[in-house]
């Protein structure tokens, strides 16, 4: 083929005229007080949440996750409300000497349990419990796990070996194994064993910020941020952090509930509360007496079961409801990314 | 090439059903395809090739697809012939049974189970991605051999049986020798010099034997269990009893010399397909082999079995362009070998004149024109082949723009009234759009799917 | 020799792991005040006592005592338990094989109804038999395990009497003291010796604490093998068996299950550790003289010295199991064997 200059036959071959590019003008940079700028940005955000939100509908073990976990935390908000508490700490049940009473006896929907507390009263502000416990370990957890996981994905080299050596270590003790060892030590109180919850979770999210981060890192997106000049910890806190998440939001809300079986099974063995607080694995082990041992009350002799099954009905709708929102948000996050 | 039809399809609809509606993938196809030949389907990406060629085997997933309606004629394997024979096999409606007897069956109307008979044995089928659709977890070997065995039991038996009644006989005696270096680096007899390959136990000037037993042996112990076992699968291949033997654990060691002389089967299949060093190859795993190698690894599978039909779903578009010379002369060799016929399908017009002796053309799921390759190139008929005859650049002229067909593929959910094409062509006329032209033939041998050519009748 | 290469090679990154645990494990021991009381009981003379002062140096600085402490770990010196009123290292010769047949007995289960039902799952998509065991499976992963025995104890053992309350074998047999230690796990050695109706007797006794151990993982196994088998039909190589007239069942279990295993065994093996741990709670509730209940024990008893030796020996177990599962994963999926 003939090497002729490309350029000669282009404006003679087409009769067309290439139109002129139009560059948009700039108009002032949008900040928070320029309304037009700033529904400008949110808008494309908004149609995002709309079609989520839309997706979110049409699955229904999502909306049952969802309706579950808001119906909790409305009980654990509205917690004074339906079970008024009576004089000093409200997580202290209200005790009575005498023994556990039938559900539906003397205004105690739920029956009593052990010396006598409302079960509707341990649930409700077990809820609380369940709850604060739940959300303090995995967001301080989350938090340190972030800090460390992106610093070493990000880095990498030296730092990147040492840590993920260090989460090794700590994942090499399963989870209960580790809570009980740092809860056995300490003091037993409820703030030690969210410690102990606490060095027990951060390890698995640094590493899975870890793997998110060194996949986002060969991003062309960073790597067209990083040739205009961005600063390396900017990127990693607007570029690389932002993509990551999406996952950690997953796992940590199924967390939330995993966290609340593992404190639960604290409790149950020693740790934590004290017997009479209101916590839903602490009820349970107050309760399991009842179960073998049958109470005799007023001449009737009857096998208190609800004692320990209620709170353990709680402890299960809670682990489910989170696992079933923890589902959905999967299923949200990660088709769209195929989109 | 002979003028007997192997495969005919006749005016084949599929649809598929998907929550954003309904796909009308494959509107109305027909072609038949001849012994020996190789007929090539081209066309853009998505217009229902790929379709086309899974409903011949009946591998379109059937909750999003239908097929609507349409016949794929084929000669009635033998196997079928045989079991409709036996009265066991229907006790209702006499219709299946004519079908069954007849000489050429319906493939669309098979059930699961006979479909199963023509799959692998009658017809096969490669594909596009070699990586992709060989199994990473088995051996190459593995995975040959497993058609052989699935197929071919009752040649296995026979030999088997054969063998064992030769390791009855008194050995022939060879004279020993020994394989040694000659200057080039080939492998010479020690007795007579001549050249020995590397898996030649026996030399094949002199007779004498490298080895110290070879032929290998028989099934060594218990000679008459064996008789016994392989006689009953000689006569009966899917007997009963002889399946049920093969899942239990330690009985299923009966076997042991089947999958034997299926390997050595599949040796010979690598060997076919020119592997250098088949046996490292026959133990290597899909992803240590290169893309040439795997897919011709997936067409020793294919043709294992010597099917009548081999559909290579676009074998060659993901591996280079020196390999695809490779591999094309390779189905074009074997082809001729075995006598298999040969669906290409292809969207590289440049394949198509290498290999194919007819065409039919595809567009948005119809066929639009069908003819032998040299009138397709030189005479093409409907617009939108003239279209793509047209875009390729050819050599001697001087372009400085190259020639496309305006528009995009249709939506195949709300697909154009009347001929697909019509909004795309710049021949279009008011009737295109209401009507949708048959398939005519023009010529001997050249049909096209065009208002602009008709009322020509020539059936 | 590529596999020996391999372990080899992940033998030598279990040491660095193990040191860091041994850390842990040795900060924790300093923490708990006196250090010297793991090592001292009651039967012990002055003169004793004197020497495991020398030996452990306890008023040298701390790294110094780490080193006599690792020693005397090495030395399997690992102190008293007060619990056991034997030597650590006793105790858990004593308790493991217990522990061993539970948890193993547990795994086996586990994995292979996990396995089946994961790919029954998988085939009938969307059918009855898949609804179901989704509901099973999500419930199965938000029980708290104490809970399940609790209540299994009281309908089954209770309630109906079907089965026997815990312990491994009928009283009788530790009466008569006819219990073989060939293996020390009492299905295998009574199938020994021969004695059917001891094997029974103890097949009877670890029905309900093996079911209840192995819910939480059965569960996880059938979710992850059915994401996995969904994921593992779609692929091309399964067309490529379905055209060479391959039947539904071999294309199922021969080439799909292999693929699909290869995800779920590196699950299992994470979730051994949720084995263990479950197997604390497990135990004590149902009488089951092992390691679980021993530290159990321990930690009501404020016995530090054993929980944490206990907390050591699962921590090795735990990296072992997990070399187990990678080679395991090596050899499943022929790919890895190249690093």
């Amino acid at each position: 083929m003939t090497d002729d200059n490309p350029k000669k036959d282009i404006p003679n071959a087409d009769k067309k005229a290439i139109p002129e590019a139009k560059v948009p003008e700039r108009k002032a940079k949008s900040n928070i007080f320029n309304i037009e700028g700033l529904t400008k940005e949110i808008e494309p955000r908004i149609r995002e949440l709309k079609s989520s939100f839309l997706l979110f509908r049409e699955n229904i073990t999502a909306m049952i996750g969802l309706v579950l976990v808001l119906f909790i935390v409305i009980v654990a908000v509205c917690a004074p409300l339906i079970c008024p508490p009576g004089l000093g700490d409200p997580m202290d049940m209200p005790k009575d000497i005498k023994p556990p009473k039938k559900p539906g006896s003397d205004g105690h929907i739920l029956g009593t349990g052990h010396h006598g507390a409302d079960m509707l009263y341990g649930i409700v502000w077990g809820a609380r419990t369940s709850i604060t416990t739940s959300l303090f370990v995995v967001l301080t957890g989350l938090l340190i796990g972030l800090v460390v996981g992106a610093i070493a994905g990000y880095y990498g080299g030296k730092v990147d070996n040492l840590m993920m050596r260090i989460t090794d270590i700590f994942l090499s003790l399963p989870a209960l194994i580790l809570a009980m060892a740092i809860a056995s030590i300490l003091e037993r109180n409820l703030q030690n064993m969210m410690l102990a919850l606490i060095i027990v979770w951060w390890p698995s999210y640094a590493r899975l910020i870890r793997a998110q981060v060194m996949s986002v890192k060969e991003n062309t997106s960073v790597e067209a941020a990083r040739a205009i000049g961005v600063k390396k910890s900017s990127i990693l806190f607007k570029h690389i952090i932002p993509n990551s998440i999406s996952p950690l939001i997953v796992s940590a809300t199924m967390d939330i509930g995993s966290v609340v079986l593992v404190a639960a099974g604290l409790s149950y063995i020693g740790f934590g509360v004290n017997s009479g607080y209101a916590e839903w694995g602490r009820m349970i082990s107050d309760g399991k007496d009842y179960f073998m041992l049958p109470v005799t009350y007023y001449g009737t002799s009857y096998v208190a079961w609800w004692v320990a099954v209620f709170p353990g009905i709680a402890i299960l709708t809670f682990a489910m409801s989170f696992s079933l929102l923890g589902d959905a948000l999967r299923d949200i996050l990660d088709p769209r990314l195929r989109r | 090439m002979d003028d007997e039809v192997i495969l005919e399809i006749e005016d084949l609809f599929i649809n598929f059903y998907t929550k954003a509606g309904v796909v009308k993938a494959i509107d109305g196809v027909t072609l038949s395809i001849r012994k020996g030949e190789t007929f090539g389907l081209v066309g853009e990406s998505g217009c229902g090739k790929s379709v086309t060629a899974n409903s011949i085997m009946g591998l379109v997933q059937s909750p999003p697809g239908k097929i609507e309606k349409g016949i794929i004629r084929f000669t009635t394997p033998r196997e079928i012939l045989s079991k409709a024979n036996i009265k066991k096999h229907f006790g209702r409606t006499d219709l299946n049974a004519e079908m069954y007897r007849s000489s050429k069956i319906d493939i669309l109307k098979l059930n699961k189970k006979d479909i199963r008979l023509i799959r692998g044995r009658a017809i096969s089928m490669i594909f596009q991605e070699p990586m992709s659709a060989l199994n990473p977890v088995f051996t190459a070997g593995d995975q040959i051999s497993e058609i052989i065995l699935l197929h071919e039991k009752k040649e296995l038996a026979e030999t088997i049986l054969k063998k064992l009644e030769d390791g009855r006989k008194p050995k022939k005696k060879y004279k020993k020798a020994k394989k040694k270096l000659g200057q080039k680096g080939e492998s010479r007899c020690s007795n007579c010099n001549g050249i020995v390959l590397d898996d030649q136990d026996i030399c094949p000037q002199c007779d004498s034997s490298f080895i110290r037993n070879p032929g290998g042996n028989g099934p060594q112990l218990g000679y008459g269990f064996y008789k016994r076992i392989y006689t009953k699968m000689a006569s009966n291949p899917d007997d009963k009893i002889l399946a049920t033997m093969a899942m239990i654990p330690l009985i299923r060691r009966y076997r042991r010399p089947m999958i034997k002389e299926a390997n050595e089967k599949a040796l010979r299949m690598l060997r076919l397909v020119r592997i250098p060093d088949p046996k490292n190859v026959m133990k290597s795993f899909p992803h240590e082999l290169s893309g040439g190698m795997q897919q011709r690894v997936m067409i020793a599978i294919a043709l294992s079995c010597r099917p009548q039909l081999l559909i290579a779903d676009e074998p060659t578009t993901a591996l280079d362009v020196t390999i695809q010379a490779q591999i094309l002369k390779l189905i074009q060799e074997l082809q001729e070998e075995m006598g298999t016929s040969v669906l290409m399908i292809t969207h590289n017009l440049g394949i198509v004149a290498e290999v194919c002796d007819r065409v039919g053309v595809m567009y948005a799921g119809c066929l639009v024109e069908r003819a032998d390759t040299e009138s397709v190139f030189k005479e093409p008929l409907h617009p939108y082949t003239q279209g793509l005859m047209n875009s390729i650049p050819k050599v001697d002229l001087e372009l400085t723009r190259l020639e496309t067909i305006e528009g995009n593929v249709p939506n195949l959910i709300k697909p154009p009234s009347g001929c697909r094409f019509h909004t795309r062509c710049p021949y279009v006329m008011e009737h295109c759009k209401k009507e949708k032209p048959p398939l005519i033939e023009i010529t001997s041998g050249h049909s096209v799917a065009c208002h602009l050519y008709g009322g020509v009748d020539n059936g | 020799m590529r596999m020996l290469n391999y372990i080899v090679k992940r033998l030598m990154l279990l040491i660095p792991v193990l040191i860091g645990v041994s850390l842990i494990v040795f900060s924790l021991t300093r923490i708990s005040g006196n250090p010297a009381a793991g090592y001292i009981n009651d039967k012990m003379t002055p003169g004793q006592i004197q020497q495991v002062y020398e030996k452990y140096h306890f008023d040298e600085p701390i790294w110094t005592q780490y080193v006599y402490w690792a020693e005397g770990i090495i030395e399997l010196d690992w102190g008293w338990s007060k619990t056991a009123a034997l030597p650590v290292t006793e105790a858990i010769t004593l308790f493991f094989p217990a522990t061993l047949e539970l948890t193993l007995v547990s795994m086996l289960l586990a994995v292979f109804v996990g396995i089946y039902l994961g790919i029954g799952s998988a085939v009938k998509r969307n059918k009855p038999f898949d609804h179901v065991t989704r509901v099973v499976s999500l419930i199965g992963v938000s029980l708290p395990i104490f809970w399940l025995a609790l209540i299994l104890q009281f309908f089954l053992s209770y309630q109906y009497s079907i089965f026997p309350y815990g312990d491994r074998l009928d009283d009788i047999y530790y009466i008569n003291k006819s219990i073989p230690n060939i293996t020390g796990l009492i299905l295998i050695d009574s199938l020994l010796i021969g004695n059917m109706q001891m094997f029974f007797n103890g097949v009877k006794h670890i029905f309900l604490p093996a079911m209840c151990l192995s819910f939480g993982t059965v569960a996880i196994v059938t979710r992850i093998m059915r994401n996995s088998m969904l994921e593992v039909l779609n692929l091309d190589y399964i067309k490529t068996a379905r055209a060479k007239g391959l039947n539904e069942r071999t294309i199922i279990w021969k080439h799909a299950r292999k693929n699909a295993m290869i995800p779920t065994i590196t699950v299992v093996g994470l979730s051994f550790g949720g084995l263990l741990g479950g197997a604390v709670l497990t135990e004590s509730i149902f009488s089951w003289p092992g390691l679980g209940k021993w530290s159990a024990d321990s930690i009501r008893e404020f016995d530090y010295n054993s929980v944490l030796g206990f907390c050591l020996l699962i921590a090795c177990i735990y990296v072992l199991v997990n070399l187990v599962v990678d080679v395991m994963y090596a050899y499943l999926d022929p790919r890895v064997r190249l690093e």
